[in-house]
Parts: structure tokens; sequence; C-alpha cells
């Protein structure tokens, strides 16, 4: 299933492309695909995401969504902004913003509670990157970006030594991510 | 230039990290909310003087049972045993409560009954069950009652005389604060509510009966309870002034004491074991059957003995079954079948029909113990023990204490119930 979705992923923009219609509008979309390394204080994780935007002058803004493995696994859904040729550079800058919607695993998950839930919470990133190169309408990038991920987890308890077998303990936890991302992303523009 | 801007993002995409090390972290905030009880301490001779029949109050935590006549006593954990009249078992009336800090278990013969208040055995004469009178208090029978919930229940001046619940929200930082959930201290109620009293059956005995749970029992004159690992035995012949003639130590975590004919069966974390109480003040030892590590109720008749094992704590292990188990050697029960269980608690017998707790209450027809078979599943309660006896079934619940009419097995129907209050 994980490669499945991974494949996917970086396979979309090829998707998008045979899909490709002329567009007489001065807007024109762009798709992009890219693999990140993420480095938190807690772990060395790996994300992906696609994003499908539109782009005018310099400006690009979009839909993004991925998968993103650092601690507890969830799916990020964002809109992002990006402004390129940055001082009529290869840069550009980025900002990401939504939502992060845990799909956790059994193994994440707290091992003594009864139940065990998880809510979702604020996903955000921003960073600068740059074209390494392009080749018709394909592009190759790579791009650095620090990010934020929260996440509310309610966990259930039982109470030792209680005469009450309903009796429980509920704690809530509530979960914030700073991390470092380094990203190669693959782009298609449309016409 | 295109070198210059690689150049560029070589030195960007190396730096970028080290120059966000230190905004790399992780937090976390925990927020738990939980009931702790604040224990409150009264005096032994307070509450020794308040120990008296009062109005009947709502039941907030049901636990054993106990029949004796058209009487139904059922303690309310820690607090005391309610009295109810239940001479129309369709509209039973809860007539007094008897305040008795730290009682779990009871026993009555005629017109005695016989508690526990934490660590000593309170006799009560309650021939006018609304003006019962202390008899006589006999001090550190139940050892394992000194302490609860990591307090003193009953020292030598001090009793806790009732809880104060509290509900209390802590909001930490998950490293260095409670830890998760091994860091909680529940100063909640004692030992738990496993153990009551029983006694033989007979419309015309003067001994009532208790349900499965039970840790009291009464037989030929005797009082018969359990602690943690030993039996005491009580010369009832006067029953307004037990008198403890001996002790036996069994072993660990004995949990229930069941009386049939002349021997008793006692149910532990680790096996039933079979005593013969033909000398009624030297019990002996005749037979034990062993089983893994879990808590277990036992009742029997003639010819079997029938086990309940359950997991959870304070039961430990991960068993859920029924067993029953042959007595042709006493010596040597013997398992005959064991039934898979959801998380059973007590039981009776009434004739060839076996009612269990577990999911509710199961039916069972147990003429061929080999096979049983389910007559009626009463499912959305949560039951604790119950008592079966001539065709009424008494059934103690989480939200109450329910009564089934099964005089008619094709139409066993709920017939009242006394609600735990909200």
């Amino acid at each position: 299933m994980k490669s499945a979705m991974m494949w996917f992923w970086v396979l979309l923009p090829l998707l998008v492309a045979s899909q490709e219609k002329e567009n007489a509008s001065k807007l024109r979309y762009r798709v992009f695909s890219g693999i990140s390394l993420q480095a938190g204080e807690g772990a060395l994780s790996w994300q992906w995401q696609a994003v499908g935007a539109v782009t005018k002058n310099n400006w690009v803004a979009g839909i993004g969504a991925g998968m993103d493995y650092y601690r507890y696994r969830a799916v990020p859904v964002f809109l992002s902004v990006r402004k390129e040729e940055l001082f009529r550079s290869r840069f550009f800058g980025y900002a990401d913003a939504g939502l992060t919607v845990p799909v956790v695993t059994d193994s994440q998950k707290k091992p003594f509670a009864v139940k065990n839930t998880f809510q979702p919470g604020v996903y955000a990133e921003t960073g600068a990157g740059m074209h390494l190169a392009s080749r018709g309408r394909w592009s190759w990038l790579v791009s650095a970006g620090y990010g934020i991920r929260s996440l509310k987890e309610i966990a259930v308890y039982p109470v030792f030594n209680s005469p009450d077998p309903s009796e429980h303990t509920t704690i809530t936890y509530r979960h914030t991510f700073h991390r470092v991302n380094i990203r190669a992303v693959i782009g298609f523009r449309g016409r | 230039m295109k070198y210059f801007s690689i150049v560029r993002m070589s030195i960007f995409l190396l730096t970028f990290p080290v120059a966000f090390t230190a905004c790399v972290k992780d937090q976390c905030q925990q927020t738990r909310s939980y009931t702790w009880y604040e224990p409150v301490y009264r005096t032994k001779s307070e509450v020794r003087a308040n120990i008296k029949s009062g109005a009947p109050h709502a039941i907030s935590k049901p636990g054993k049972l106990y029949i004796r006549g058209s009487f139904v006593f059922l303690n309310d954990v820690d607090k005391g045993i309610h009295v109810i009249d239940n001479s129309n078992p369709s509209q039973p009336r809860q007539v007094a409560f008897i305040a008795i800090p730290g009682n779990l278990d009871m026993a009555v013969k005629g017109n005695t009954l016989y508690a526990d208040l934490y660590t000593d055995l309170v006799t009560l004469d309650i021939t006018n069950p609304l003006q019962v009178q202390v008899k006589k208090i006999t001090e550190g029978i139940f050892p394992h009652r000194y302490y609860g919930g990591g307090f003193v229940a009953a020292g030598n001046e001090m009793v806790i005389a009732e809880w104060i619940r509290r509900d209390t929200t802590v909001t930490e930082s998950c490293e260095g604060g409670g830890g998760g959930w091994w860091g909680i201290r529940e100063n909640l109620f004692l030992a738990n509510a496993s153990g009551g009293g029983s006694g033989t059956g007979g419309a015309a005995s003067p001994i009532g009966q208790g349900g499965s749970m039970a840790r009291f029992a009464i037989m030929n004159n005797r009082l018969y309870t359990v602690g943690m690992s030993d039996l005491d035995v009580f010369n009832i012949t006067n029953p307004a002034d037990p008198v403890n003639t001996g002790r036996v130590t069994i072993g660990w975590d004995i949990e229930t004491i069941y009386p049939f004919q002349d021997k008793l069966f006692i149910g532990s974390m680790t096996g039933m074991y079979i005593y013969n109480v033909s000398n009624p003040d030297a019990p002996v030892q005749t037979g034990k059957f062993s089983h893994v590590r879990t808590c277990d109720p036992v009742i029997a008749d003639n010819n079997h003995a029938y086990v309940t094992l359950r997991s959870g704590t304070p039961c430990e292990g991960f068993t859920n079954q029924l067993e029953v188990l042959e007595l042709n050697s006493l010596f040597n029960p013997s398992l005959v079948k064991t039934y898979s269980m959801s998380n059973p608690h007590g039981l009776s017998k009434d004739g060839n029909y076996l009612f269990i707790c577990d999911d509710g209450l199961k039916i069972y027809n147990a003429s061929n113990v080999s096979n049983l078979q389910m007559v009626k599943h009463i499912r959305n309660l949560e039951t604790y023990d119950v008592i079966a006896y001539n065709h009424l079934a008494l059934l103690v619940a989480k939200d109450g204490l329910y009564q089934f009419d099964y005089s008619d097995l094709q139409n066993i129907r709920q017939i009242s119930r006394i609600p735990v209050a909200d």
C-alpha cells in the first residue's frame, strides 16, 4: 500500500501531463511532486507530497497533500504559495499552511490505553529552494524549509486497584513538532 | 552564473539545517483528568456509635448480596448495608440503611447479621431491621483491610469513614510529569469487592444465602470468613457472641468461599481449595484444583464445581472462561470442560440451571455439564453477582439491583429494579 501510494504521488505529474489541454488563460497550471527528509528532535523521517497549482507571473498558488511519517503518520492537506525567480535568480520561496490528519499505525498507539484516538492539527512550512534543471516543461527542484505540525491525542487508561472496572483516566496529549525539511521535487507546467 | 547559483544553493542547503538546529524541537503537553478520593477519618468509637439503622437512601456502589427470608441485604461498597423488604419481589422496598464504613461482606443467621468494618467483625441484632443493635465487635480479624488505596484504612484508633470524590485536571509537560498512567495516583477505594457472605439454602433455614463472591459463609453454627490468606472460624452457637475458635492458613490471594454440604469451596487467584468441615472447628483441606492466575468465584453442587475465571485488574491474567470440575474425587477434582466467556463474574445455580454474570446475564441448562445450552442471554448490563433461588434471580449490576422471574424458562422476565443514584 505504501509503495503504491508513493508511486502515485511521484507519477502524478505524468498523469496530469496526459490530461493536458490548451489553456487560453494567462493562468497556467503546475504540478509538483516531492520527497523530503525531515529532521526533528525526536526522529529522522521522510515525507512525500504533491501540489497542484496555478501560476501567474512568478506567483504560484495551489493545494497540496501528502504523507508524513514523522513520529505519528499523518496526511497533510494544505494551501501552498510560492514566489519564483527571487532576486531574478533560480531561487524561489514558499509557504504552506493547512491541516494534518493523523493516520497512525497500531505500533504508534499507547500500549496500555484501552482507547487511543487522534485529532487533526495544524500543518505549516516555509522555506526556499532552487530550480536545478529543466527540460521542456519538466523541472527539478530542491528546497529546504522549516515547518511545524501539531496533533491532539486522547488516551484512556484503566484505573489500577479500583473496585469499579469501568473507572478510567483520560489523558490528552498536545504534540507539536518543529522540523527541518530537505526536499527533492519534480515539477511539470502546463502550456 | 549557473555554477555560482549551484554553489549558493549548496551552501544554503548545507547551512540551513545547522542554522535551524536550535529550532528543531518536539513539544508535548499532557492534560490529565482523573478522579481521586480523599479519605475522611473518624475515630473508631465515633464510627461504632453510628452503626445503626438509618433512613433508606439511594444505592451508590452496589456490592455483595445476601438473602434472608423476605429481606435482601445489599452491600454498598465501603459504606454499609441496604435493607430491602423483598416480600413482593416485583416491588422491593428499601426500608433502612445500616452505615458501616469499610463494609464489603456480610452473612446472616436468624436475627443476627455479621459484617466487616475494615479489619473488624461486627455482630448486629437485626430482629428489627429498622433498629439494629451492635452486639459485639471483634477486632483485627481481617488484617488485609488495614491498608486501602495507599492509606491506613483502619488503624488502632481511626478508620476511614468516607471518601470524598474529587475530579481533577492537571496540565503538565509529557516529560518529567506523570509520564503517562504509571505516574497517576488513583486513591480509590480499598480492596476490590470480590468475595462476600453466603450460607446454605433452604426455606426454613435460619441461615440466608449469599452470592458466589462471598468471603463469609455460615454452616453448622459456625461462621467461616476468608481473608487474603487465612480461613477464620467463629462459633456462633450464641449468635450474638461469635467466638473465634481457630485460624487456618490456606494460601495466597484467597477471594471467595462457598459452603456446600459439609465442605467449603474456597476460590483463590491460583486455584480452588476444598475443605472438609465435618469437625466444624477444624477445617481440613481435602483437595485442590489449580488454574492460571486470575480471579475466580466458585460454586458447587452434588457432583460438580463451577468456577469462573476472569482477567482485568486486580485479577491479572488474561483468561476469561468457565471451568466445570468433577468432584468424584474430592482429593483431586478433575476438569470436565472449559467454556469461553467474555469477562465472567459471579454465578449461581438452581437445579439444572446455571446463572453466570458475563456480558450481562447468561442462563444455561446445565443438565449435561459437558454440553451447556444457553437458554437466555440478557445483555447491556454490567453485572457483578447473582443469586438464583426459588425461581427468582437477584442480580447485582453496576446500575442497580435487578430481579428476574425464571419460573417460565421460555419467558424469563425482569420484574423489578432498584436503581443506583445518578
